[in-house]
């Protein structure tokens, strides 16, 4: 994968821009909030359809503005490529998105999935480990949509199944006689969920061995990371009947919590690191060790199942690590194009790839 | 704003206001524009609103929208053991154009939308079981692929079992013409899913 070209119009502090990234590593500098980080966030929203920071898309629409656009020039095996995200607004808080690919409309939003491969590392991983469920679910939902684009519609789909759902249980809570239609829900539920966890288990297989060689590499052997699936629904052997049958059972309590509290949209990821929960037991530094080890597996998966190197993104991620660690992470990386983000511009000059620079003040880029 | 209109006119705009998808902007300019035209077109206008509303309703067998009752299509030689079931009135006009078909209908008036308030209830569902006597061989559903047509679809199909009905669902997939490079991923897999021996 190769950006040879982006523009920006109204996005975030960006008035009108146009950067031509080359080969090699871009390093983006310039002092807090002056907007490197987000020329990083539309290179990943061009890629997977969302940011990395919000999931609001009129967050991204510069102040008193009524639509940003973004539009991405490269080549993918040197075939070229271009992707358009225009949004408007049209109140605060809803907006219409029309993303085009080479020019042409897509007529869903998974089909931009594979087009333009990227792998971000940013400050906000670290939430992966230190927040919620949630945030493990997002990351691995995101990696698997990238790769599968059947798995992005089965996620829309079950979503969507979970919003009938609750609106179901909270009628029937309220009195409502339709209790015989959660049955119908229950079984699309089950049918699209375990689709989903088969999935996400095969996935985060895949990602525990890679991310555990990678920490065994970074640690120098020392310490042992394991990811694992954590499916809360019981005697689960991966056949929908049996997930059926669970929330069969649990019907009464579902309709008193008037929510769906059962499926992939409750799962868990575990990290452990030497057995046990990184979140609550591990140090910072073992907590961004662990965080590159499993970025890193994700750069590999990518790479293997699409066999295109994907665009690195480094949004200030190897600040906090000393030379020595920054430099073997860096061997380790096998892209053809990255993007760093960092406030001055002499700390990356002792890499020999090829290096641009850039300088933003104030929603301005320039190349140095 | 509509205030400082004559109150007729605000009343008008009012009106069109009443329909889906216009909103006030467009109902202002539509309100003007009928302000403009000659009294014999807004008599064809007006009296066109009234017939239909008068002239049209319910067919008491399939729930489609009729002049007379039981409608055409039931009241034909059509085969009446096959039920084709429609969500809306338009998508039976669609299949109608196919000229393909010649059973028989039930529009319901919707799909099962928990979300928007949409109950079995609400839809002509009692009206179709009451249809489902000994002659009745086989009840197609042809509602839409979503998520509400589906669920809608398997609710009809456990309702309709214990008839001892054959009850099936049309294929979703790939259109006639569509070349399947261009097809996006969900309707492919829905393709390959539904495929049939040749």
């Amino acid at each position: 994968m190769l950006i040879e070209n982006i523009i920006l119009k109204n996005f975030r502090n960006y008035e009108y821009q146009e950067i031509s990234p080359k080969k090699g590593i871009n390093i983006i500098y310039g002092r807090n909030a002056q907007g490197k980080t987000n020329i990083l966030e539309s290179i990943f929203l061009s890629s997977t359809a969302r940011s990395h920071r919000t999931n609001k898309d009129t967050d991204l629409i510069r102040n008193l503005q009524q639509g940003y656009f973004i539009k991405i020039e490269g080549k993918r095996d040197e075939e070229p490529f271009s992707i358009d995200i225009n949004c408007t607004k049209i109140t605060s808080r809803s907006n219409k998105r029309i993303i085009k690919v080479n020019d042409i409309s897509l007529t869903r939003t998974g089909q931009l999935m594979g087009v333009l491969n990227s792998v971000m590392f940013s400050p906000e991983d670290l939430t992966v480990i230190k927040e919620g469920p949630s945030e493990r679910r997002r990351f691995l939902d995101i990696l698997i949509s990238q790769i599968n684009p059947s798995y992005f519609y089965a996620l829309q789909e079950y979503f969507k199944i979970i919003k009938q759902k609750n609106a179901l249980l909270k009628s029937v809570y309220e009195g409502g006689k339709n209790r015989d239609l959660i049955e119908i829900y229950n079984l699309k539920q089950a049918k699209t969920g375990s689709k989903i966890i088969k999935e996400r288990k095969i996935f985060i297989e895949q990602i525990n061995m890679k991310s555990k060689q990678n920490h065994y590499d970074i640690t120098k052997g020392i310490e042992n990371l394991d990811i694992r699936y954590d499916c809360d629904i019981p005697d689960y052997s991966g056949d929908e009947n049996d997930f059926y049958k669970a929330i069969d059972k649990i019907k009464d309590k579902e309709i008193r919590v008037q929510s769906s509290i059962l499926g992939p949209h409750r799962d868990d990821i575990e990290i452990l690191l030497d057995g046990m929960n990184i979140r609550d037991y591990g140090s910072q530094g073992q907590q961004r060790t662990a965080i590159l080890s499993l970025k890193f597996a994700e750069m590999q998966i990518i790479k293997e199942k699409t066999g295109k190197k994907p665009v690195l993104l480094l949004d200030d991620a190897l600040s906090e690590l000393d030379l020595l660690r920054k430099r073997t992470l860096l061997d380790k990386i096998d892209t053809n194009q990255t993007f760093i983000t960092c406030t001055e511009k002499r700390k990356y000059m002792t890499l020999d790839d090829n290096i641009s620079f850039y300088f933003v003040n104030k929603g301005t880029v320039k190349s140095i | 704003m509509a205030d400082m209109y004559p109150k007729p006119l605000s009343r008008l705009i009012a009106a069109f206001e009443m329909f889906p998808g216009i909103g006030r902007k467009m109902a202002s300019r539509l309100a003007f524009h009928l302000l403009t035209m000659d009294d014999e077109r807004i008599q064809y206008i007006s009296e066109s609103i009234r017939d239909a509303k008068a002239g049209l309703s319910y067919c008491s067998v399939c729930c489609n929208i009729t002049q007379k009752d039981p409608c055409d299509i039931c009241s034909s030689g059509r085969d009446h053991s096959v039920i084709c079931v429609m969500s809306s009135v338009k998508d039976l006009m669609a299949m109608e154009r196919t000229c393909e078909y010649d059973g028989v209908y039930h529009v319901l008036h919707g799909v099962i939308s928990p979300m928007e308030g949409v109950n079995p209830e609400d839809l002509k569902i009692k009206e179709l079981l009451r249809r489902l006597d000994g002659n009745v061989k086989e009840v197609i559903i042809a509602t839409n692929s979503s998520v509400e047509g589906e669920a809608t679809a398997m609710y009809l199909s456990r309702l309709i079992k214990p008839f001892n009905i054959k009850v099936t669902r049309i294929a979703h997939g790939i259109s006639v013409g569509t070349e399947i490079e261009y097809a996006d991923e969900a309707t492919l897999i829905r393709a390959l899913k539904g495929r049939t021996a040749i």
